[in-house]
């Protein structure tokens, strides 16, 4: 066995190596675990846990400040979205957003949060600098899943109920379009160059596909699993590739946007829920709400890299920079 | 359970019903008033029954609610038109002459399941949202009438499939009131039992388990006299919700139901919470059925412009799937139209646990998720043959 000090110095210049890694590896990967109440924090650079924070009662929506300073995480039994400090991983505001919120998107600019309010029926706009609700505009019957567009002139708000997409304008604040979409459409996905959407639908089974200049649905995507359960949706940044986490089948569905059609399904862990890609694409983190792990995607090979054990109840994903 | 306040006769309950109906309807309207509209009128039958009227009013309010919530979106909006049912088939008439595009109902003893076969003989598509008889589903079977409520088959299969797969209770004993409905039950249990290698035995007092081969009103007795001879309240079984209406201090068995107004999963928490928000009560069974009746057509005239019988007989038959809130798509079967879905076996709380809105039943467990068709008819066993 080494002498102690020996040991003293190997553990502090491990340690150091670890800060040194953990401040110098971006992107950081953030995971919501529903049923911990907490968000892990994987380092991409070497896929390890480097941290986990406490955040508040059953967090699950879960999002980054465009300059990946800032954080948010929906709060569903706080009826807040927590606002981390992402250098110090301490919670440094709690905005009010109606009950329960589930899910919510960052406007490109950082300036805005859109909410959606499953109760009452509304989308609320936050304002990211003073916590303030700017707007409250009703769309759909419970409202779901939160998507906007790359310029930020639209917000898409699925609605679970009667099956919809409000498209928000805003500049106007108000929804200009309303568009059916499979049965249970839980979220969202814009392409990058913002000419189509995808949105899926847990019990329909399918994902639509959306010409958003027109607001209409241009296919029916059906993933040929039973019981697939879609869930989240991410486009890759090339726009090549849209990922789909089937919460059902347990696995992630992978479609070529330009042909519209399903290429393949990777196995990932029981019941895979949220999903997000680094922001150069070549990697897919996997959300696996069952098996409280977070499946690690080579999106060249489609082949699952590993998989990492994080929190109880794994739910979004969010990448920071 | 809290029964939700007593309408005194059907017509009181029409009127009241009407009031609030077209309170939200308006309301959800409004904002289109401008906008011409197709208006679709859905057909309901109410029961005599006050308090089964009530949860079927109440169900199709908020159908009506959720499905104009879509409809009024794309132009289309839904009205209804209540009648009292009764036997004679008038009131189906009467429906359809105020230009029924479909008929709800089939809630009760003594008409709904006949007023509903007469509607659809005359060439209006029904929906069954109470009536679980087998035959409505087989030698009596019509093509225009859709069975959103569960049947005898489903209910006991979904008892068997928990009690005898999951629980190893193979051994029953069968406790009948003499009822057309008990003996429905108990011929329907001995073929399921079969099927999961379990069977009715002799000797009763050995059996792991009692079922209650009974009438919805013969339920109360049934229990009771299962207690009196010393039956554990976790040893009595039984189907629907009739079970669940028994009071804290005398609840017992294990009951096969539709619906239950404490599930969460699924987005159940949120339909849950909708109905109670509008009427402060409980989203019963039946009051279920109702609203997925409602929403139903409404998805029909929506997303397949139905505007006649025909057209939403083909949606129905599409197998679109349908989200009740149960976690699966509900589509309807091909060979007997009834709608595919999850049922549930609510037991007994522990008394020190009822408080607030957890009644004396809880959910013990979901049947039937994997696969539908585990649980009723299957095709091949099948008598219904469809003649037009």
């Amino acid at each position: 066995m080494a002498p102690n000090w020996m040991r003293v110095t190997l553990l502090s210049l491990a340690a150091l190596g670890t800060l040194i890694a953990s401040a110098g590896a971006e992107p950081l990967v953030y995971v919501s675990n529903e049923r911990s109440n907490s968000v892990t924090v994987i380092d991409a650079a070497s896929d390890k846990v480097v941290a986990t924070i406490p955040v508040g009662n059953r967090p699950r929506g879960i999002g980054v400040s465009p300059d990946g300073k800032t954080i948010y995480v929906a709060l569903g039994h706080d009826n807040v979205i927590a606002v981390v400090d992402a250098a110090s991983r301490v919670v440094k505001a709690r905005f009010a957003a109606g009950t329960d919120p589930e899910a919510f998107a960052v406007s490109p600019d950082g300036r805005r949060l859109y909410v959606s309010n499953e109760d009452a029926n509304t989308a609320s706009v936050i304002d990211t600098k003073t916590g303030k609700v700017l707007a409250t505009i009703p769309v759909g019957t419970e409202p779901e899943g939160v998507a906007v567009s790359p310029d930020g002139r639209l917000v898409y708000v699925t609605a679970e109920t009667t099956h919809t997409i409000s498209v928000i304008d805003t500049a106007a604040l108000k929804t200009v379009a309303t568009i059916l979409v499979g049965s249970r459409p839980r979220e969202s996905a814009f392409a990058p160059d913002g000419q189509r959407a995808l949105v899926t639908a847990e019990i329909g089974g399918a994902v639509s596909v959306i010409d958003v200049p027109k607001n209409a649905v241009v296919a029916t995507l059906k993933l040929d699993r039973p019981a697939p359960k879609p869930k989240g949706v991410v486009v890759h940044p090339s726009g090549k590739w849209a990922y789909v986490a089937n919460g059902g089948s347990n696995d992630v569905a992978v479609i070529d946007v330009q042909e519209l059609r399903v290429v393949t399904f990777i196995a990932v862990g029981i019941r895979p829920w949220g999903l997000n890609l680094t922001r150069d694409g070549k990697k897919l983190y996997v959300a696996n709400g069952v098996s409280e792990t977070v499946s690690v995607i080579d999106t060249a090979s489609q082949k699952v890299l590993t998989t990492i054990p994080v929190g109880k109840g794994p739910w979004g994903i969010a990448v920071g920079r | 359970m809290a029964p939700g306040p007593r309408v005194t006769t059907a017509r009181v309950g029409r009127r009241a019903f009407l009031g609030s109906v077209a309170a939200a309807t308006l309301a959800s309207i409004t904002p289109r008033a401008a906008r011409a509209e197709d208006v679709f009128t859905v057909g309901v039958l109410l029961p005599a029954d006050a308090e089964k009227a009530t949860e079927v009013s109440r169900g199709a309010a908020l159908g009506l609610d959720d499905a104009n919530a879509l409809a009024t979106l794309f132009g289309k909006r839904l009205r209804l038109e209540t009648e009292a049912d009764r036997p004679g088939g008038q009131a189906g008439r009467a429906l359809a002459r105020a230009g029924a595009l479909a008929v709800v109902g089939g809630v009760g003893p003594g008409g709904g399941g006949e007023t509903l076969l007469q509607v659809a003989a005359d060439g209006t598509p029904a929906l069954n949202i109470g009536a679980p008889d087998d035959r409505l589903r087989n030698e009596s079977c019509e093509r225009r009438l859709f069975h959103v409520a569960p049947s005898v088959a489903m209910y006991v299969d979904a008892l068997t499939q928990f009690l005898v797969d999951q629980r190893k209770l193979a051994r029953w004993a069968v406790a009948g009131d003499g009822s057309p409905r008990g003996a429905e039950i108990e011929a329907v249990a001995r073929r399921s039992l079969a099927r999961r290698g379990a069977a009715v035995i002799g000797d009763a007092a050995a059996a792991d388990i009692v079922l209650l081969a009974a009438d919805d009103r013969g339920v109360d007795a049934a229990v009771a006299r299962a207690i009196a001879e010393g039956r554990p309240p976790d040893r009595i079984a039984g189907i629907g919700e009739a079970g669940l209406r028994l009071p804290a201090d005398r609840a017992a068995g294990l009951w096969a139901i539709g619906w239950h107004y404490e599930l969460e999963r699924f987005s159940a928490r949120e339909l849950n919470g909708r109905f109670r928000r509008r009427w402060s009560a409980p989203l019963t069974e039946t009051s279920w059925a109702a609203w997925a009746a409602l929403k139903l057509v409404g998805e029909a005239v929506v997303r397949a412009g139905a505007s006649d019988g025909a057209a939403l007989m083909a949606f129905m038959e599409s197998a679109h799937p349908f989200d009740g809130h149960k976690g699966e798509a509900l589509t309807f079967r091909k060979w007997d139209h009834q709608l595919r879905q999850p049922l549930y076996v609510a037991g007994p709380r522990k008394r020190e646990d009822i408080a607030g809105q957890l009644g004396p039943f809880a959910v013990l467990a979901d049947v039937g998720g994997k696969n539908l068709d585990a649980i009723g008819t299957a095709a091949a066993d099948s008598r219904c043959r469809f003649t037009s």
